[in-house]
């Protein structure tokens, strides 16, 4: 193999290390959306939560939840917590979504990374 | 109705010229979190040489408040990295970082080290929890991997390292004996040392932190701490900034001893603990600008 074809093929390997870190933070960055704080506690909004919460309201009943540390809380206010859970989760997946948008056609190392 | 805000440490050396650190940790926090105060704990030099440099306007605009201290010089020897190429000792004043729970005006603060940059509102999200003092306990560097085990462990069969990079507590009995074991690990380091067997004979508040929250929960990891959400991103102390895109979006250069694995990263919307400081003063400018 001359040099030139080993050369094009490491900055390949070079912009596949980056395309999967790049794509490890980008999961990063949605971890952190969606974290919502109620009621002085801290929660992820997951779909399994949001599903146990809006099952709960539908039904009317006491919505008793475990936090991030594990301690049960209780939530006053249903709707409301749902509300925030919802907008948390979709502004996530929103970032998600147009960020893997942009990695799918960035077919260098520097678009990848925004330059 | 508690009182809740930021506070940061910055104690200049010959090398580093902490307080433009903590202007740039300042406009950070006021960027992404607007409504809470922001207090520098500095000494008289240091507070004197930013006027000089930086003006007083820049100061205000950053600082609610400035509390003077002059904690006692003892020589702690830090040995820097500016990228992959470059190193150098500075002294390292971090010996009087306890003593923030007796400065602290607030009811309810974070303390953050002037290399800490928010990206976001997060860290408001501590305010008002459930815990009494919470710290970061996993960290993750440019690429997302974790730090080497010294940087997790005390010791291989010792207890978790909890970073003392953000520390949030709330007054209270509770955070009370965790700065007062902080305290007296200070003055015993040596015993310490040896005891929980960690190397290296540097200061580390980390270490202090960690070994002060395990004996404030009984000697066990059983959840006296919170763990802040997520993990702390850092910036090594060999990776350096490539370009600055915006108040919470860097392209930075992600080096290792091999140097064909060098990449650049993307990080946006995120903290990050800037370990090479010397990448922040560099790109003051440009920071600034996108902080205003």
């Amino acid at each position: 193999m001359d040099d030139k074809k080993l050369n094009e093929a490491l900055a390949f390997a070079n912009y596949r290390l980056t395309l999967q870190v790049q794509r490890q933070n980008i999961e990063a960055r949605v971890e952190a959306a969606l974290l919502v704080s109620y009621n002085g506690a801290l929660f992820k909004a997951s779909q399994t939560l949001i599903n146990f919460v809006a099952l709960r309201v539908i039904r009317s009943e006491q919505v008793l939840v475990e936090d991030n540390s594990t301690n049960v809380i209780m939530i006053e206010d249903g709707n409301n917590f749902l509300k925030i859970l919802l907008d948390a989760y979709d502004s996530a997946m929103q970032l998600k979504q147009e960020e893997q948008k942009r990695l799918k056609s960035a077919r260098s190392t520097a678009k990848i990374v925004g330059l | 109705m508690s009182t809740c805000g930021f506070m940061m440490f910055a104690y200049n050396n010959e090398q580093l010229d902490y307080t433009q650190l903590a202007l740039v940790a300042a406009y950070a926090v006021k960027k992404h979190m607007p409504n809470y105060p922001v207090v520098l704990v500095t000494n008289q030099q240091s507070l004197e040489h930013c006027k000089t440099m930086h003006g007083q306007d820049l100061i205000d605009a950053a600082f609610d408040d400035i509390i003077l201290t002059n904690p006692e010089y003892e020589r702690n020897m830090r040995l820097h990295h500016d990228g992959a190429y470059h190193s150098f000792n500075a002294q390292f004043t971090n010996t009087n970082k306890h003593d923030i729970y007796n400065l602290s005006p607030f009811d309810e603060t974070i303390l953050i080290d002037t290399d800490y940059l928010c990206g976001n509102d997060n860290l408001s999200k501590l305010f008002g929890g459930q815990h009494d003092v919470a710290m970061f306990r996993d960290a993750r560097n440019l690429r997302c991997e974790e730090p080497f085990t010294t940087e997790r462990w005390l010791h291989y069969a010792g207890i978790r390292m909890w970073w003392s990079t953000v520390v949030y507590w709330r007054k209270s009995k509770e955070a009370e004996h965790f700065f007062n074991i902080w305290t007296a690990v200070k003055k015993n380091w040596e015993y310490y040392r040896f005891l929980y067997k960690f190397p290296g004979t540097l200061y580390r508040t980390d270490y202090s932190a960690s070994i002060a929250a395990h004996m404030c929960d009984g000697w066990q990891d059983g959840g006296f701490i919170g763990q802040i959400p997520n993990f702390m991103r850092y910036q090594d102390q060999r990776d350096d900034i490539v370009q600055v895109l915006g108040p919470n979006h860097w392209v930075m250069l992600s080096n290792l001893p091999e140097e064909w694995k060098n990449i650049v990263v993307e990080i946006k919307g995120e903290d990050v603990h800037l370990m090479n400081k010397k990448s922040i003063l560099r790109n003051y400018e440009k920071i600034m600008e996108n902080l205003a």
